[in-house]
């Protein structure tokens, strides 16, 4: 019993040494069945079961089988930190440079001007106004006539046109579209009209030959000059913040009376006065008023019984200011290093 | 517009940003304020003791000035002759500086010291004279401040003066907004004359053949004219206005014309045959040689001032160069008319001639303001010793213009503002920009249809038409600023219609799938359809035509998105943009079939078929290069690849291609898409 008590603790002994010598999992591997497979060490060992003492096989059983635990465990315990390190040393092989640009999706931009109209259009639709769109290739009645500026009106003078003939004409303004709207709907009447309009100024810095703007127009009954300026000055706060002051100065316009400019204080000096404003304080940002009764009576509508308010704003200006872009022919060239500023 | 010369028509309380202000919030809108005569500095008149010849240099002059008893004697150099003992000139002293911001420093001319300098009235600022020195008037002493004594210094206003307000582009006008918005009294010019003995009636005769474009014709015959200089005053506040100082007759007539907005044309009255204006259209192929020189070919829808002979000038725009005033002239003919609006912007488009009367005409004049404008010329004229009025005026008024009544209350008013306003803050406004309001009795309010105020518009206020206007002038005294607030009743649903949906959502997809959005200008010309080998019967050559291009290349409306698209890809590449992927959702235009028949458009009819059409350009590299991904080109499959996100990403499934030819593209790589 001596003999083989012995032999399994050289088992043992041995079986330690080679796990501890193994240095990878793949020799670990061998390892487990070099000592515990079929034809291992262990098993063998088990197999001269029959030369021993018959009374002391039960204790020899009890000794192989704790001998098998211990180097079961220890096998264990080394596959753990070698599976751990080949983990590491793999992981560590596959690092990379976190910092070098990634392989984006090409992701392309709204041109500005698109995005201005969108955003203040988004305003009125929150008011209840429709967002509708019309005709750019227009009648000479519909964009002056009906709008309260016969021909010779000195206002034709400040809009130098476009004619096809005599008249169609490419219209200078969004206004046409009060007109047709109030033809097509029964009041109330509610929209707002972007879109492009045309005149005939030479390109520079300010100017293009076309250009967008966005219309507006509320006819219903009793609608005073309280809601116009109600309206504006809600849309400012929208659209330029909170903290802009609004003011409404008389102007004139040939298809509203009473009229009206809307300024907002500057956002560079706040008001006190800089190049950006003309040292006013104030930059006029569109032109208002009540609906001129002629434009009524143009569509039918009885001037005793209804009024309303239209307004017009130029897109160019607003996006420019808003953006400090200074020059408009930028938003005609399509250059990709500006649109990708958006 | 100069404060000072305001200043005579109102008193002006307030200190210029406070007036800037209430101008600007009551509509007459300040664009500019500026200090002219700022840079004169250190400037007094002298008297010339004696006058010689500089020893050495024979151009040169000497003179000793006496700047009064403050002042010691200066030596001044000067190589102006028109200056002689006793006269008084301004004197710059070192150190001071003229208008153009020189500084005038100690000169030495061939050893003479100048300790200063005399001016001419370009040197002031005053006009472009500089031929000579400017002689100053008799009761400017040796010692005085120039700039103070001529008023050199002043305050210059620029206005913006809306289309409708005429009435405005003068100093009357500016002062009746003044006196309204401060409560001050407007002052009307003196127009008090001795006039001779002999009638203008007896001197003139006036007959308007063309009552529809002449409404009121006017004649002053001023004698014993001495053509000359106008005085200093007159010269420095026309340069401050903006207009050049040419003699006396004609200064009167700018001077007038900026105070009271009716322009006065002067004849030399002798070389106008028996004396005979005749107010009447032009003969077809009449040729007047107008003041510029030109020779001007007329036809009848202009109209002219003749006398029996032949055409004078060409009415409300210029006169003619047979009866200009010269230096000779003795008897001068003063004009102050009414000309129809119309014909007048029509002639000065076809003569292409603006002037500043015709832009004056052609907003609309007051016929009430021709006498006034006579009398003020002839009492100028007169006072500044440039000639005698002749006694009277020829007043050829064949039908007077009707004053305009417009009754209202102050209740519609309130309506319309959506603030309480009464009927003594409506005759109050009113009342200070002219109008005449009258209370109506109860009694009579029920015959009237309208309210209980009946207002008078005063004939200078052509632009007030209806009830509607007077709601306007009531806000703008009252101060819309002092207007209240609200936001309108009801409710409303808003919103975008489908097309707007859809088109916002392709833009969306478009973006995500890496194509930037473009605007163009939607023009083209003939030459793109030929650069994109569209053939001669093609339907995209049926394109409107603009009849009024500004260039040869913007001469039409587009009836394709690929020029405008194309390029927009080369200005990128030509900027050095490798790679271009860009989109345009914009429209192409089509004339309607009425249009192109010439036929009038029914109500509501669109002049042309307007459609939404997107293009997608890609050209030059597909990636920028990176580190990681090789560069390559775009191809077919990229646009395809784009077109076949969009259609997925809309819905729109079964979607096929089929191999085409089109002129415009590569003959193996089109396809056109089936759905």
């Amino acid at each position: 019993m001596k003999e083989m008590n012995d032999k399994v603790e050289a088992v043992v002994e041995r079986a330690l040494s080679a796990i501890e010598n193994a240095h990878t999992t793949a020799a670990l591997e061998e390892a487990r069945v070099r000592l515990l497979g079929r034809k291992g060490e262990l098993t063998t060992l088990l197999r001269q079961m029959k030369s021993v003492d018959p009374e002391d096989r039960p204790k020899f059983g009890a000794l192989v089988n704790s001998a098998r635990e211990t180097i079961e465990k220890e096998l264990d315990e080394r596959a753990r930190v070698l599976v751990a390190a080949e983990k590491a040393a793999r992981l560590e092989l596959e690092r990379i440079d976190v910092t070098m640009p990634g392989r984006a999706p090409r992701i392309g931009k709204i041109h500005p001007l698109t995005r201005g109209i969108m955003d203040i259009t988004e305003i009125f639709v929150e008011m209840g106004f429709a967002v509708v769109e019309g005709p750019e290739v227009e009648t000479d009645y519909y964009n002056f006539e009906a709008l309260n500026t016969p021909q010779y009106h000195p206002a034709r003078d400040v809009q130098d046109t476009f004619y096809v003939n005599d008249t169609v004409l490419l219209r200078t303004q969004t206004s046409p579209m009060q007109v047709r709207e109030m033809e097509k709907r029964e009041p109330p009447v509610k929209v707002v009209v972007p879109g492009r309009v045309y005149r005939r100024d030479q390109v520079d810095a300010t100017h293009s030959p076309v250009f967008h703007q966005i219309e507006g127009l509320l006819v219903d009954h009793d609608i005073t000059f309280t809601d116009l300026k109600g309206t504006l000055a809600m849309f400012a706060r929208k659209f330029y913040g909170e903290e802009r002051k609004v003011r409404f100065r008389p102007h004139y316009f040939p298809f509203t009376e009473p009229s009206a400019e809307m300024d907002i204080s500057c956002a560079i000096c706040g008001g006190t006065g800089c190049r950006v404003c003309k040292q006013e304080g104030w930059i006029e940002v569109l032109g208002c008023g009540l609906v001129h009764p002629n434009v009524l009576r143009a569509v039918g509508y009885d001037p005793d019984e209804l009024t309303g308010y239209a307004f017009g704003m130029g897109v160019e200006r607003l996006v420019m200011l808003k953006h400090g872009i200074d020059d408009l022919r930028l938003l005609y060239e399509n250059d990709l290093r500006f649109l990708s500023q958006f | 517009m100069p404060l000072k010369w305001l200043s005579d028509y109102v008193d002006i309380d307030l200190c210029i940003d406070e007036l800037a202000d209430r101008l600007t919030m009551s509509g007459t809108k300040v664009e500019t304020v500026t200090d002219i005569g700022d840079r004169l500095n250190r400037i007094v008149a002298g008297k010339i003791v004696s006058v010689s010849p500089h020893e050495s240099v024979g151009r040169l002059r000497v003179a000793t000035v006496d700047l009064g008893p403050r002042q010691a004697r200066r030596t001044l150099v000067t190589a102006a002759a028109n200056i002689g003992r006793g006269d008084i000139v301004p004197v710059v002293l070192a150190g001071g500086t003229i208008a153009d911001g020189t500084e005038i420093g100690e000169v030495d001319f061939s050893g003479v010291r100048s300790e200063g300098m005399l001016c001419s009235a370009k040197e002031l600022g005053i006009s472009s004279d500089g031929s000579g020195i400017l002689r100053l008037p008799d009761d400017i002493k040796p010692g005085d401040d120039v700039v103070s004594a001529l008023g050199l210094a002043d305050t210059v206003i620029e206005l913006e003066i809306t289309p409708n307000r005429p009435d405005c582009l003068c100093m009357i006008g500016i002062a009746r907004e003044v006196a309204a918005i401060t409560g001050a009294t407007l002052k009307m010019p003196n127009t008090a004359l001795k006039e001779g003995s002999e009638r203008a009636e007896e001197l003139i005769s006036v007959k308007i053949d063309a009552h529809d474009l002449c409404s009121r014709y006017g004649a002053r015959v001023i004698q014993k004219v001495s053509i000359g200089q106008s005085p200093i005053w007159m010269q420095v506040r026309l340069s401050a206005a903006g207009v050049r100082p040419i003699n006396n007759v004609v200064d009167v007539t700018n001077y007038v014309m900026l105070e009271v907005n009716q322009p006065l044309h002067a004849f030399d009255y002798d070389r106008m045959s028996e004396h005979a204006v005749i107010v009447r259209r032009a003969r077809s192929g009449e040729v007047i040689v107008t003041l510029d020189g030109e020779e001007r070919r007329l036809d009848p829808e202009m109209l002219v001032i003749a006398d029996p002979g032949s055409a004078l000038a060409v009415a409300g725009v210029m006169g003619g160069l047979s009866t200009e005033i010269t230096e000779d002239t003795c008897t001068v003919l003063l004009e102050s008319a009414t000309f129809a609006r119309q014909s007048v912007w029509k002639t000065s488009r076809s003569l292409k001639l603006r002037t500043e009367a015709s832009s004056r005409y052609e907003k609309g004049l007051d016929p009430e303001t021709v006498p006034l404008a006579l009398d003020r010329a002839g009492h100028l004229l007169e006072t500044i010793g440039a000639g005698v009025a002749a006694s009277g005026i020829v007043d050829a008024y064949p039908s007077a213009a009707a004053v305009r009544v417009i009754s209202t209350d102050a209740a519609r008013i309130s309506r319309r503002l959506g603030v309480d306003v009464s009927s003594d803050d409506v005759a109050d406004s009113l009342g200070r920009l002219g109008f005449s309001v009258r209370v109506e009795s109860v009694a009579n309010k029920a015959k009237s249809e309208g309210g209980s105020l009946v207002v008078e518009v005063p004939t200078f206020r052509g632009d007030v038409q209806e009830e509607i206007d007077l709601v306007e002038e009531v806000a703008r005294m009252w101060g819309y600023d002092r207007i209240p607030t609200t936001f309108p009743a009801g409710a409303h649903v808003g919103g975008y219609t489908y097309e707007q949906k859809k088109a916002m959502q392709a833009k969306t997809i478009l973006t995500g799938a890496g194509a930037s959005e473009a605007l163009t200008i939607p023009f083209m010309s003939v030459a793109d359809l030929d650069m994109l080998r569209v053939g001669q019967g093609d339907p995209l050559r049926d394109a409107i035509r603009i009849d009024n291009p500004m260039v040869e290349e913007q001469s039409y409306m587009r009836t394709t998105m690929l020029p405008s698209m194309l390029v927009a890809i080369r200005t990128n590449i030509n900027r050095g943009n490798r790679g271009v992927c860009l989109f345009e959702l914009g429209k192409t235009y089509f004339p309607s079939q009425s249009l192109k028949r010439g036929e009038e458009l029914r109500r509501g009819e669109n002049p042309a078929v307007e459609r939404q059409v997107l293009v997608c350009g890609m050209a030059g590299a597909y990636t920028p290069r990176i580190w990681h991904t090789r560069e390559r080109d775009y191809d077919f499959y990229d646009a395809k690849g784009m077109l076949e996100a969009l259609l997925e990403g809309m819905g729109v499934d079964g979607a096929t291609y089929v191999q085409t030819v089109r002129p415009s593209f590569h003959p193996g790589r089109t396809a056109s898409i089936v759905w």
